[in-house]
């Protein structure tokens, strides 16, 4: 019976095989770089001389169950060692084993080649989201679940999951990369230890805090690639999606010439790039679809510290930021999860009090709550205004010169 | 029985009445009786937190619980199931089994060996507390790792103490088996006529004893990070968080051996009796035992490929782990080799061992492909892990406790199982664990992450037919509990023979059934055909089991 | 590997004797484990 599904699975791993090759629901994807397309092979073998040794080895106990039963076998044999079938099942094995370890030795040492790379991304794994630094490039953002797929997933949100795009694995603000480069990522993390992983774009590396891990990876096919942060890393780990967009190199470039071309040039932190980086993302519309609805609403606001930080355009993108960044605890409500000890922060005493308790709380973190330091002035700024002036609360304006002040 | 006079101080010969018995005893079967028991109640506990995961997962989106709280089920259903269920399961199975199958007439150290099981109530006591604390219980994985499981609120200490329990629990068991069988076998049981299962639990007690003290180490580092500013693990304070990975899967790599080597024993002694055929190359099995036992210590970083070792470190850990394959290997073709030509029937103990041996050889091809270190960058902490250690710890271990209820309790209580109702749970089982763990293949490979509460749409299918086998499972295992219960411990069942199957052999088998209270008072004189291993015709020609 | 001791009962005081020496071998052993493993790390 074991028999029957072992097989049954091997037809449909066959199947895919011979199906479509990418995004397969049953198999590995061959993926789009030379060494995943390399693993996969080693995958097949592997899995092939696994199927050959289960042929032997079962077909041998089910033909034994079937002729040695007492009822057709009722005078059992009386040999019970043979030094030779012993030797023989030891060297075999070995001998197989020897012709699988040479192939993947192989690859492992080409994967771990990272010289002459074109260029160098560093990528920040935090709790719960990406930064990914371009550090050629000059270009620096974070990349967040989007919000179609964040407000579907909360606990009875009502949200049809089927109907939003990419459930689960759609961000505000994708890796783009450029086809055919040899691309260096060094990996590191903020808090916990994180694991970047893109099936068809590479195996995982894990993002560890105080180290810095090296990848590369050298995108065959121009596409959008989706994956996700594969170690636990608390609460959110499964809301931390990876897209990975690779463009033809001239769109690439144009990418990054919008993405330069809106970089401030003067005191502008990696904070202030990521707010142009959105804006520039949404221009050419290389982000996500559905993930950038609301992201895109910041096209029209202020950038970095400019001075015009009204209260309504700080509510306005105050939302924003904290649908991004809050509401996963706090509840897009505001009223906090008390079984979970997330607080409200309807009538609390920090949001309601001075402010400059609560941008240092931002700043600094507590407890469970990390820290957001690595937001610019006006993010802060403009979320801390719009706490301080939703759900009832009724506790003034904090401008970015204030959190600069604290900071 | 009659020897009482010669042991003119020390006990009486019954056991005392009421609960006091239980609290007091040191007689090696009620301590055995008694963690059974226990291990059964956690296993049923475990089971019941594994299907508030599974019910999560049936589809996508988040329908019962909170990401957090689904984090600290799985972290607790590790716990439970592997600290819980199957340690003290085998503990217990040693307990009931080694004194009787060595010929003397307890544990060497018997009330270490009630200190042993009641630390236990205590230490899960503690563990399971923590679900009621304020931030809920431990849920950053049973691997607890820094930094993450810093981030664990009131319920940290308690992890930390309940784990320094179970470790002195486990490890005063380890001494006590090691005594005992080096220290008080009959005469003539010398070490190569010993059952397997003896065998197996002595090399696992060796493990036991050398690796616990190391996560007891590990442990305390985390909690004088935590709570006394030292910074043995975080990159901040200049430690480093994965040398925490390498001392755990130092401890981690044996423990996975210290759930298998006892299933291997219980496995190489079932198949010889209902094969009515000697084991095929006992010294071969010893050997690759004592092999297994020797790389597991040599192949921890397999279980942490993608922290970014130097490309020499990998390169090793993956030959080393490949190699643990050959040994592996020649246990399963000795299995088959004591089928071929045999005389089989099949029972329930037997249906389990079967199902153990062609099951747990999945579980090993899938880990034959999770050695392949560049390949393992793919699969690692994906669902194909997870359908991996499962299918080497249910079907594996758990199996092989099962069948060794089946096979011993009409021994323990004179009383045989209903033999329709076991084929009936043994069918299901192995019908609904497979439906259970081979779709998580799949997810893996697709793509699916581990330790996820919710998951994109494409994953669906998987997850509703891995989670319909969950369920059936479990429920399926209250057929097995009622067997048990009422024909046996409630004595409704058939009288059992002391003998009870046909093929078996060894000194338990020569003891009445139900077991007397006290067994082998003075030493037995071991006749050679209770011996299973090769060793019998040093002495003696004609030993075969007589066909019927 | 052949050494009979020919006294099974944990309550025999020689055995007992034994008994306890090899108990406290073995839990020396893990101990000094993890003492030495502590010390080793601090």
């Amino acid at each position: 019976m074991e028999k029957a599904k072992f097989q049954a699975a091997a037809a449909a791993l066959l199947a895919a095989m011979a199906g479509v090759a990418q995004a397969s629901p049953y198999n590995l994807p061959k993926g789009v770089t030379e060494l995943t397309q390399e693993v996969y092979g080693l995958h097949m073998l592997i899995f092939w001389i696994v199927c050959g040794i289960g042929v032997v080895v079962f077909g041998a106990m089910i033909y034994s169950i079937f002729a040695h039963r007492k009822s057709r076998h009722p005078k059992p044999a009386d040999f019970h060692e043979s030094i030779p079938v012993e030797i023989a099942w030891t060297v075999i094995p070995f001998i197989i084993l020897i012709g699988m370890a040479i192939p993947a030795a192989g690859t492992l040492i080409k994967m771990e080649d990272t010289e002459n790379s074109e260029f160098t991304i560093k990528v920040t794994g935090y709790q719960w989201k990406w930064q990914y630094e371009y550090i050629d490039q000059d270009i620096d953002f974070f990349s967040t679940l989007s919000t179609d797929s964040n407000e579907a997933r909360q606990l009875g949100s009502g949200v049809d999951v089927y109907k939003v795009d990419n459930y689960l694995l759609d961000v505000d603000k994708p890796l783009v990369l450029p086809v055919g480069a040899k691309v260096r990522l060094l990996l590191t993390s903020n808090d916990v230890i994180h694991a970047w992983w893109v099936p068809e774009v590479t195996g995982k590396k894990d993002a560890i805090p105080g180290y810095i891990n090296k990848m590369w990876i050298q995108i065959e096919e121009p596409g959008v690639y989706r994956g996700q942060c594969a170690e636990l890393c608390g609460r959110d780990h499964g809301f931390m999606p990876i897209v990975v967009e690779a463009l033809p190199r001239e769109e690439f470039e144009a990418w990054v010439a919008e993405q330069g071309g809106r970089m401030p040039g003067e005191d502008a932190g990696p904070p202030q790039m990521a707010s142009a980086a959105r804006v520039a993302a949404a221009d050419i519309g290389v982000a996500s679809e559905a993930g950038m609805s609301d992201a895109g609403a910041g096209a029209s606001e202020p950038v970095g510290d400019a001075p015009a930080a009204d209260q309504a355009s700080l509510m306005e993108q105050g939302e924003t930021v904290y649908g991004n960044y809050c509401s996963a605890c706090h509840q897009a409500n505001g009223q906090g999860m008390a079984a979970a000890n997330f607080p409200a922060l309807v009538d609390s005493p920090i949001v309601t009090g001075p402010a400059d308790a609560q941008i240092q709380q931002i700043l600094q973190g507590k407890g469970a709550m990390p820290a957001f330091g690595y937001l610019s002035d006006m993010d802060i700024a403009s979320v801390i205004t719009y706490t301080r002036n939703s759900w009832g609360n009724d506790a003034g304006v904090v401008t970015p010169a204030d959190v600069a002040a604290q900071r | 029985m009659s020897h009482a006079a010669t042991h003119d101080e020390h006990h009486d010969h019954g056991p005392e009445a009421g609960i006091m018995r239980w609290i007091k005893t040191t007689n090696h079967k009620d301590l055995g009786t008694l963690y059974l028991w226990f291990s059964m109640i956690m296993f049923f506990i475990g089971g019941l937190m594994s299907l508030v995961i599974r019910a999560e997962l049936f589809e996508p989106g988040l329908q019962f619980v909170q990401p957090e709280f689904f984090n600290q089920m799985t972290t607790m259903h590790a716990l439970v199931m592997i600290f819980g269920g199957v340690m003290p399961a085998f503990v217990g199975l040693a307990n009931w089994m080694i004194p009787m199958m060595v010929g003397c007439s307890d544990l060497a150290l018997p009330r270490v060996n009630n200190w042993g099981f009641w630390i236990l109530p205590f230490a899960f006591g503690l563990l399971l507390s923590t679900l009621f604390m304020d931030g809920g219980a431990p849920a950053a994985g049973w691997t607890m790792y820094p930094p993450l499981v810093l981030q664990t609120g009131d319920a940290f200490p308690f992890l930390i103490f309940a784990i320094h329990l179970m470790g002195i629990s486990s490890i005063t068991g380890a001494i006590n088996v090691i005594v005992t069988i080096l220290n008080m076998r009959a005469p003539q049981m010398t070490l190569l006529k010993m059952p397997l299962f003896v065998w197996s639990w002595l090399i696992t007690a060796y493990l036991l004893l050398a690796v616990m003290p190391v996560l007891a180490g590990a442990v305390t580092m985390l909690l004088t990070d935590k709570y006394f500013g030292t910074s043995f693990f975080t990159a901040a304070g200049g430690g480093d968080p994965v040398m925490f990975q390498h001392i755990f899967w130092f401890f981690g790599h044996p423990e996975v051996y210290i759930l298998i080597l006892p299933a291997f024993g219980i496995v190489s002694t079932i198949i010889p009796t209902f094969a009515r055929k000697r084991l095929f190359g006992y010294d071969s099995m010893v050997y690759a035992m004592a092999s297994i036992a020797f790389l597991s210590f040599i192949v921890w970083a397999h279980h942490m490929f993608t922290v970014g070792m130097p490309l020499a470190a990998e390169l090793f850990f993956m030959f080393a782990t490949m190699l643990i394959a050959v040994p592996t290997g020649v246990k399963v073709f000795n299995w088959i080799a004591t089928m071929w030509r045999g005389s089989m029937t099949f029972e329930t103990p037997m249906l389990f061992a079967l199902g153990f041996v062609f099951l747990f050889t999945i579980g090993g091809f899938s880990g034959l492909m999770l050695a392949i270190a560049p390949v393992d960058f793919q699969y690692h902490d994906s669902y194909f892990v997870v359908a991996h250690f499962h299918y080497v710890l249910v079907p594996g271990a758990v199996f092989s406790i099962i069948a060794a209820i089946y096979y011993w309790i009409p021994k323990w209580t004179g009383h045989m199982y209903n033999e329709r109702l076991g084929q009936i749970h043994f069918w299901l089982s192995a019908i609904f664990i497979n439906v259970t763990f081979f779709p998580q293949h799949f997810a893996g490979l697709a793509g699916m992450p581990r330790r996820i509460p919710d998951y994109a749409t494409q994953f669906t299918d998987w997850n509703v037919i891995s989670s319909v086998g969950a369920f059936v499972y479990f429920v399926v295992q209250f057929v097995w509990a009622y067997n048990m219960i009422v024909n046996c411990i409630m004595k409704k069942g058939e009288p059992a023979t002391s003998r009870v199957w046909e093929g078996a052999h060894g000194l338990e088998w020569t003891v009445p059934s139900p077991a007397p209270y006290h067994t082998f008072e003075e030493p037995p004189v071991l006749d050679e055909s209770e011996v299973q291993g090769a060793h019998a015709d040093e002495h003696q020609h004609e030993v075969q089991g007589k066909p019927a | 590997m052949s050494e009979q001791p020919g006294k099974v009962s944990p309550h025999d005081p020689q055995v007992a004797r034994r008994n306890v020496r090899l108990a406290l071998l073995l839990g020396g052993v893990a101990l000094a484990f993890f003492v030495a493993f502590f010390v080793a790390m601090a």
